[in-house]
């Protein structure tokens, strides 16, 4: 196995070299405890197994950024066999400056000439033996983004992992050499590294190579001092100067620009993409886009996509065993509540597989840096960056979204505090879930004011996010690395299909893996939760009675038929029952009258004493149907209340009586917070259990008619009930990612408790004021709404001592 | 004639030379990391819509920065 290094600067268009070598056989993980992405391949090639690794993209290779951190030591601790630089062809000069680093670690290395065809086209003419010769290695044209120059590559990386390399390339550091010299003399220590390089690391004061090779920090202060002295210049940049230096004479020397290059396509772009007028115009078309084209597309093919997770849903609960009348077996119940869970994340999958294809393709295209420097103004005044804009949008800034795919999207915010902050605030925005039951309560309470509470719900919680983050930035966070705004703007670049199809799959796949496989943990909890200790024993012994007289009064129906043979025991009822049962649900699915005779055709084929009940088609049978349509209904009303008993009784349900003393002067009862509770498991459960409980036998009407004729709310309630809802915590997907992003349980906690313990505040003060001020519903949304604007405006007028980047501060 | 200024008194397509870098630590690594450093010739190009950050073209390409961060460095117009 030869393992090889990918190197590179950041958009030196290094992924694609690397999808170009890897294919699809790549392997996604992170560097251990951070959150950089690792990918892994292995090549196989002339005999040989390649083991690549895509390093992080640097600029250079102090250990001051975190891509930096990584990427040194991934090349100090693992000595790779080979360094595949990959250099931006049509930036030369500049990228010689992380080259010449590589080549003082005095590996073998194969330099890849990367974007020939953009080089070609500003008119550069790059003489590649005369660069090979003036660096000493081998070097291969590429053109990633087209797949042009893999097997040269993958011959130079097999050639240069068979030779060593005689004499590594020299900067020369001038007046430097002699120091270089006199610390190369004190190095004793064995490492395996190129003296050099350790000497050059420990003059630039690399800690990490000065503990290395056991020298102390004084001894380099004083030639550091030295240097400073004579010739009065820092010694890292002085260094830094004389590889640049260098970087131009061996560009002199090898590039001959054939022609003046004119206005690049990047500089005519930038001139309206960043006009001073069009900027906002041009960022809120690209925010209302990728919105539209995700959130609101994608929630359409869920239309299309939720008939086929629904007919597998029907396959898996066939195969469970059948509920009989009442009584529904555990393993039945888990089942049925295990795939319900899963299937609800993953009727998500469109949504977030446009999602990462929308955001892969603004990544490659090089907009994200331009929205960033468009917007950092606003947004560092809460602490946050320029950045954070995208994971807000996708989070939910516009009326609904996703915390998942927000949260995610934070990993490419350079700044750690302001990472930390976004990460922590994106969960406040509306996720589509909420919609639902905001639209409940809306409908049930606030019938003529809708237009005017929905704009409240959408644009209050940016609000809330800012303030959040400015406290969180200024507080708890305040320690927190940041970092400072010097960001390269890439040249633009047309994506390829398969670079944003592998990102968006890789992304996709991490979810599913992740997610999922916490949620189900969940679920299963959750499921215990719900379901235990059960219902009483008098009300179920009731129950069942009431069951038993029903089953007579079919049984009393069915006499005297000539069906009666076919149904003179319970099994055979039960039977005909979940017939019934898989029927209509078989039926909900069928879409074509032609589909419909073939599921009748099917049905008859399997049940052909029992069927013809179903289909009713003879006086004789209706009657019989209508009899056993009285026996399902009564059936299913004493289901589900057993199923509401159950709830009542449960562990959750004694947690949310437990807490209505405190609830309820915020207006909740313990019905409420039996429904926000169960919301942890995804946001629509509140919806499912708050219509449970309410659906009180079986009424035909809607849950929010039930809820506004039920005379223990009124509008405050509901406003209450909104206002908590909006700063109700993650559901447990988005605490996944959470935790996957901060990489620590603590703020995962801090996620869930904090939102929560805030909500309940300013639930109770506002429905308290509300009591006290007469408030109308629309009056408490709207107060809260001007307090939590005007703080908004408030703190970002006021100056903030440590929003920005502190000068002389390290960590 | 030139005056020392720092990079944020530039306005937009004006040039200047890096005279020094008064930034320390991690700026000072990321300034010299993106081509910063004393000798160097900028230009800006830019300021963003709302005039913070600005753009600027060091070493044959772009980089935005912060004015916080531009009056680290000090420049001599040309």
């Amino acid at each position: 196995m030869i393992r090889v290094a990918l190197a590179g600067q950041p958009n030196c268009g290094k992924s694609t070299i690397f999808n170009m070598l890897a294919g699809v056989n790549q392997h996604v993980a992170n560097y251990p405890g951070v959150t950089v992405d690792k990918k892994t391949a292995n090549v196989t090639f002339g005999g040989d197994v390649y083991e690549l690794v895509d390093l992080p993209g640097t600029y250079s290779f102090s250990t001051f950024s975190l891509e930096e951190r990584v990427a040194k030591s991934f090349l100090l601790d693992e000595n790779p066999d080979v360094i595949v630089n990959v250099i931006d062809a049509s930036n030369l000069r500049r990228s010689l400056y992380l080259t010449f680093q590589l080549l003082e670690l005095g590996r073998p290395m194969v330099l890849a000439l990367n974007m020939m065809d953009v080089a070609e086209r500003r008119g550069l003419d790059i003489a590649m033996d005369k660069l090979a010769e003036m660096l000493n290695v081998r070097v291969v044209k590429t053109v990633g983004a087209r797949g042009r120059g893999k097997s040269d590559l993958l011959q130079a990386m097999q050639a240069a992992s068979r030779t060593e390399i005689a004499e590594p390339f020299r900067v020369e550091y001038a007046e430097l050499e002699t120091y270089i010299a006199r610390i190369e003399d004190r190095i004793t220590r064995q490492t395996g590294l190129a003296k050099r390089w350790l000497a050059i690391k420990a003059l630039e004061g690399d800690e990490v190579i000065l503990q290395k090779i056991g020298l102390d920090r004084e001894t380099i202060t004083d030639l550091t001092a030295d240097i400073h002295s004579r010739h009065d210049i820092d010694v890292d940049q002085m260094i830094a100067g004389l590889r640049y230096a260098s970087a131009d004479r061996v560009y002199h020397k090898c590039v001959t620009e054939k022609s003046v290059p004119g206005e690049t396509f990047t500089t005519k772009a930038d001139r309206v993409v960043l006009n001073r007028w069009l900027a906002f115009p041009i960022l809120g078309l690209v925010i209302y886009l990728v919105y539209q084209l995700s959130i609101v597309w994608g929630y359409k093919l869920t239309d299309h996509t939720w008939p086929l997770l629904a007919a597998l849903r029907n396959q898996i609960f066939a195969l469970l065993p059948r509920s009989q009348f009442i009584h529904t077996p555990l393993v039945t119940e888990f089942g049925v509540w295990m795939t319900n869970s899963i299937l609800a994340l993953l009727n998500y999958i469109p949504i977030f597989f446009i999602l990462f294809v929308v955001i892969a393709i603004l990544e490659d295209v090089g907009y994200m840096p331009r929205m960033a420097f468009i917007l950092d103004r606003i947004f560092r005044k809460y602490g946050l960056h320029g950045q954070s804009t995208l994971p807000l949008v996708l989070g939910g800034a516009l009326v609904g979204g996703c915390a998942v795919p927000g949260i995610m999207a934070t990993k490419g915010i350079a700044d750690e505090r302001a990472r930390l902050a976004t990460v922590l605030t994106v969960p406040y925005m509306n996720c589509l879930a909420k919609v639902p039951f905001y639209t409940l309560l809306l409908a049930a309470f606030f019938k003529p004011h809708m237009g005017i509470m929905m704009f409240f719900i959408s644009t209050v919680t940016l609000f809330i996010a800012l303030i959040l983050a400015r406290l969180l930035t200024s507080t708890v966070l305040k320690s927190r690395e940041t970092a400072p705004f010097v960001m390269e703007m890439p040249t633009y670049h047309l994506p390829t299909i398969k670079g944003v199809l592998l990102r968006a799959f890789q992304r996709l796949w991490l979810y599913i893996k992740k997610v999922v496989t916490i949620v189900v943990a969940v679920a299963v909890v959750l499921f215990v939760l719900l379901q235990y200790p059960g219902v009483p024993r008098e009300k179920m012994a009731e129950l069942r009675q009431q069951a038993d007289s029903a089953m007579a009064r079919f049984s009393a129906s069915v006499q005297d038929t000539a069906y009666q043979p076919h149904l003179d025991t319970r099994e055979k009822i039960y039977q005909l029952l979940s017939i019934n049962e898989s029927y209509r649900a078989d039926r909900l699915l069928a879409r074509s009258q032609a589909a419909v005779d073939q599921l009748n055709s099917s049905y008859l084929e399997r049940y052909p004493e029992l069927f013809p009940i179903l289909l009713a088609a003879d006086p004789e049978t209706r009657q019989i149907n209508r009899a056993l349509r009285t026996l399902s209904n009564t059936g299913r009303g004493l289901q589900l209340e057993i199923r509401n008993e159950k709830i009542v009784n449960s562990y959750l349900g004694t947690l949310g009586r437990a807490i209505e003393p405190v609830t309820r002067h915020a207006g909740f009862d313990w019905r409420i917070n039996v429904a926000f509770l169960s919301s942890f498991a995804a946001r629509e459960s509140a919806v499912a259990t708050l219509g449970s409980i309410y659906e009180q036998g079986a009424t035909d009407a809607s849950p929010e008619q039930v809820m506004a004729r039920d005379g223990a709310y009124t509008p405050i309630h509901a406003a209450t009930m909104l206002l908590f809802m909006l700063l109700t915590p993650p559901c447990i997907a988005a605490m996944v990612v959470v935790k996957l992003q901060s990489h620590s349980y603590l703020w995962m906690l801090f996620a869930v408790l904090f939102p929560t313990a805030l909500g309940i505040m300013l639930s109770l003060i506002f429905f308290n004021l509300a009591l006290q001020f007469n408030w109308s519903g629309v009056e408490l949304m709207r107060n809260f709404y001007l307090c939590v604007a005007a703080l908004t405006l408030v703190l970002g007028l006021k100056k903030s001592s440590h929003s920005g980047w502190q000068v002389g501060k390290t960590h | 004639m030139t005056i020392a200024l720092s990079l944020s008194d530039l306005k937009t397509n004006e040039r200047g030379r890096i005279r020094l870098c008064r930034a320390r630590g991690l700026m000072k690594q990321k300034l010299i990391s993106m081509g910063l450093i004393p000798g160097v010739e900028v230009t800006v190009l830019r300021s963003a819509p709302l005039l913070d950050p600005i753009e600027i073209a060091v070493q044959n390409y772009q980089v935005a920065l912060r004015r916080s961060e531009a009056l680290l460095v000090e420049v001599d117009r040309i």
